[in-house]
């Protein structure tokens, strides 16, 4: 315990937004250090009776998704913003924070605050603060995403007015009132970013008979995805398997085909919307229609959505600034926070 | 909405070159008016012109404003980038807040995690330890200005505080307990720190060929022998050697200018003598009246201590049955303070021999 301290006085204060998709760690006093995909390459070792070792974590593991040897299994260990592999999660844990601390002479031992969604279940909660500790950290705090979200967007979570934040991860998309540093309402689909790259493969395939894979899904949802018809139509060619033939063959896909692929994860995103507008406090929502819903995570950066949610409710939306930051930004700001005016500030747990 | 505020607005617009100026004459090469462009952007048509005044003050927070600025420039076709620059620079120095990206940098107060806290702690600790070991080592260590010469004198015990430190016969001590010493640490007893020691003496005095038991034995019951006298330690020693004066005399007014200089003051009891002798191996620790280690250590099977210091003895006998004390030169029985194979008790030599 007195080493942890000891170590503790080396290692810097961290907020980590352990996403679906990506991870992000924001340093007290640096920065954003660390943005890499949450995915983990798992080596088997048949030599040594099949042990397992890491093979790459982040980034280069992303690229083996989908193109892995027989003893190498690249997973991602989070499912729908929740931990799916305790294990793996936590040696993904364990490299990034000694990754933000590789200069360090002494093991880390940071304060480790992440975000975790609202709709997370009690076990789930205590899987992710079970991991982050295995993972070297000396005390674990969690913080609802939505709240974190509003923070680091720059929204005055501290009047007593009403903020209206719609966080779009990878696994969740959250949504969510804040008021006076409490959240009055939240609710939490299980919809995000891997949702819509399901909803394009799926289309490539009942369309097209072609099976692609996650990685290109994902593309074809970057380069054009939208999520309103805009006036200038995009192309894509892409490659896949062709159901029928067998062999890998190549067409091409526009942004309509895109947005025709999205609408169901789409409408559930805006589903969760209009609910939370219903269930909203009348005072609260007037101070939402007056000033606006503004959208974090990464789902902020498919094209239009922040005009899909304007014409859906009629009420205006904007897009927070470097939106796939915000969750990991504003843990590190409710860390200041903390130490600034206590740990009652926040619902932490 | 209240046309005549809007009016008003627009009456009092400034030419400058403000994100709000250029919106508004974008909007305006456009034909729209704030009506039609307050509809689309779902905002009301007075938000709309204090944004195209560039009054901040009378919208919400930074973040909004980014974003009112953002939709109505895609309204009208302009670029967002440039525009947001302008709103960022037009933001007052206190009101700037910090770029984002990988190189955020957020004030922050003095945390854990600040440089000066991390240097206070380390030094903090730095003199920390340098406490302990300071302390630690007054505590085990010989008496100041005569740690040359314990040290030299039973390299084996470096931490005993031995009666050599006072009694110049602690030379011959080593001898009698530990024939191991080395003819280097025999020098160093007594021309340690700058004085040139003849060589013969000290070859004489360290080998353990030259010094029979029974020299040894008579060496030691000559310091039982000695009463307690207020003369400076190296003539007794000149006179109660016998067999070996015509050796003594060089070295030991050497000697003598070593330990006058060193300014430590032979210290002998004023009660009568008391002398440990050990039949085996036992751990010792004699303090003085004054709470000054006297003896503090492990001694050996052979070993003899004669105790120096103000009495009363705190004593502790680690195996007491391999120890014999002797007061004024009859055996002192401490079986009343055994608990187990440790005694603990306070030894009064003067009062043990009336």
């Amino acid at each position: 315990m007195l080493f942890r301290r000891i170590r503790g006085i080396f290692s810097n204060d961290l907020s980590i937004d352990l996403g679906t998709a990506n991870t992000l760690i924001y340093s007290r006093g640096k920065g954003i250090v660390l943005n890499e995909p949450s995915v983990v390459a798992i080596r088997q070792n048949p030599s040594r009776g099949g042990a397992k070792s890491v093979a790459a974590v982040g980034l280069e593991a992303k690229q083996m998704l989908g193109r892995t040897p027989a003893n190498i299994t690249a997973i991602r260990p989070m499912k729908e913003g929740v931990i799916a592999d305790f294990t793996v999660t936590e040696k993904m844990l364990q490299y990034f924070i000694h990754k933000v601390h590789e200069s360090r002479m002494i093991r880390p031992s940071p304060r480790v605050l992440i975000c975790v969604p609202c709709g997370s279940t009690q076990v789930e909660r205590r899987a992710i603060k079970e991991s982050a500790a295995g993972a070297g950290a000396r005390e674990v705090y969690l913080i609802e995403e939505p709240m974190s979200a509003a923070i680091g967007a720059g929204l005055p979570v501290d009047e007593p007015r009403g903020s209206m934040v719609l966080d779009i991860g990878g696994g969740t998309s959250e949504v969510a009132i804040i008021s006076l540093n409490g959240i009055v309402y939240a609710n939490s689909v299980r919809i995000g970013g891997d949702k819509f790259d399901e909803a394009i493969i799926n289309y490539v395939r009942r369309n097209y008979g072609t099976l692609i894979g996650e990685s290109t899904a994902e593309r074809i949802k970057q380069e054009i995805g939208s999520a309103y018809p805009g006036s200038e139509v995009k192309e894509i060619e892409v490659k896949g398997r062709n159901l029928a033939e067998g062999v890998p063959r190549s067409f091409t896909l526009n942004s309509n085909e895109i947005l025709e692929a999205m609408q169901e994860p789409l409408s559930g995103i805006i589903g969760a919307v209009k609910i939370a507008l219903e269930q909203t406090p009348p005072e609260l929502g007037a101070d939402v229609a007056d000033r606006g819903i503004v959208i974090t995570g990464g789902g902020a950066l498919l094209r239009n959505v922040d005009r899909l949610l304007q014409e859906e409710t009629g009420l205006p939306v904007i897009l927070a600034e470097d939106p796939l930051t915000c969750v990991a930004r504003g843990g590190g700001r409710a860390l200041e926070l903390i130490d600034e005016r206590g740990g009652d500030l926040f619902s932490l747990e | 909405m209240n046309p005549g505020v809007v009016e008003e607005a627009e009456q009092q617009l400034e030419h400058r070159e403000g994100p709000g100026h250029r919106l508004r004459t974008a909007r305006r090469a456009q034909n729209l008016d704030l009506a039609q462009v307050a509809v689309q952007l779902h905002l009301s048509s007075v938000t709309v012109a204090f944004l195209e005044q560039d009054r901040y003050d009378q919208l919400p927070g930074p973040v909004f404003v980014r974003g009112y600025i953002r939709n109505y420039a895609r309204l009208v076709g302009l670029a967002d980038e440039p525009l947001l620059q302008a709103y960022r620079d037009s933001l007052p120095e206190d009101g700037v807040e910090p770029a984002l990206g990988s190189t955020v940098r957020v004030k922050q107060g003095v945390g854990s995690s600040h440089l000066a806290v991390k240097l206070v702690t380390l030094l903090l600790i730095a003199g920390l330890v340098t406490l302990v070991v300071l302390w630690g080592k007054n505590r085990l260590g010989p008496p100041a200005g005569l740690e040359r010469q314990t040290s030299a004198a039973d390299p084996e015990t470096p931490y005993l505080v031995a009666e050599s430190a006072s009694d110049p016969l602690t030379g011959q001590e080593p001898a009698t307990g530990s024939p191991e010493t080395t003819p280097q640490a025999d020098h160093g007893v007594h021309f340690g720190g700058g004085f040139d020691a003849p060589e013969t003496p000290v070859a004489n005095l360290s080998s353990p060929e030259e010094l029979p038991g029974t020299e040894a034995d008579a060496v030691a019951a000559a310091v039982d022998g000695v009463e307690p006298t207020e003369q400076p330690r190296a003539e007794p020693d000149a006179n109660t050697a016998g067999p070996r004066s015509a050796d003594w005399v060089a070295p030991e007014s050497t000697a003598q200018a070593d330990v006058t200089s060193l300014g430590a003051v032979a210290e002998v009891p004023p009660g009568p003598p008391v002398v440990l002798e050990f039949s085996d191996r036992c751990w010792v620790n004699i303090r003085d009246a004054n709470g000054q280690n006297r003896v503090l250590g492990e001694l050996k099977a052979g070993d003899r201590r004669r105790l120096e210091g103000e009495p009363p003895f705190n004593i502790v006998l680690g195996n007491s049955e391999a120890v014999r004390i002797l007061v004024d030169g009859k055996p002192y029985d401490f079986s009343p303070y055994l608990r187990g194979k440790v005694a603990r008790f306070k030894l009064d030599p003067s009062r043990e021999a009336n």
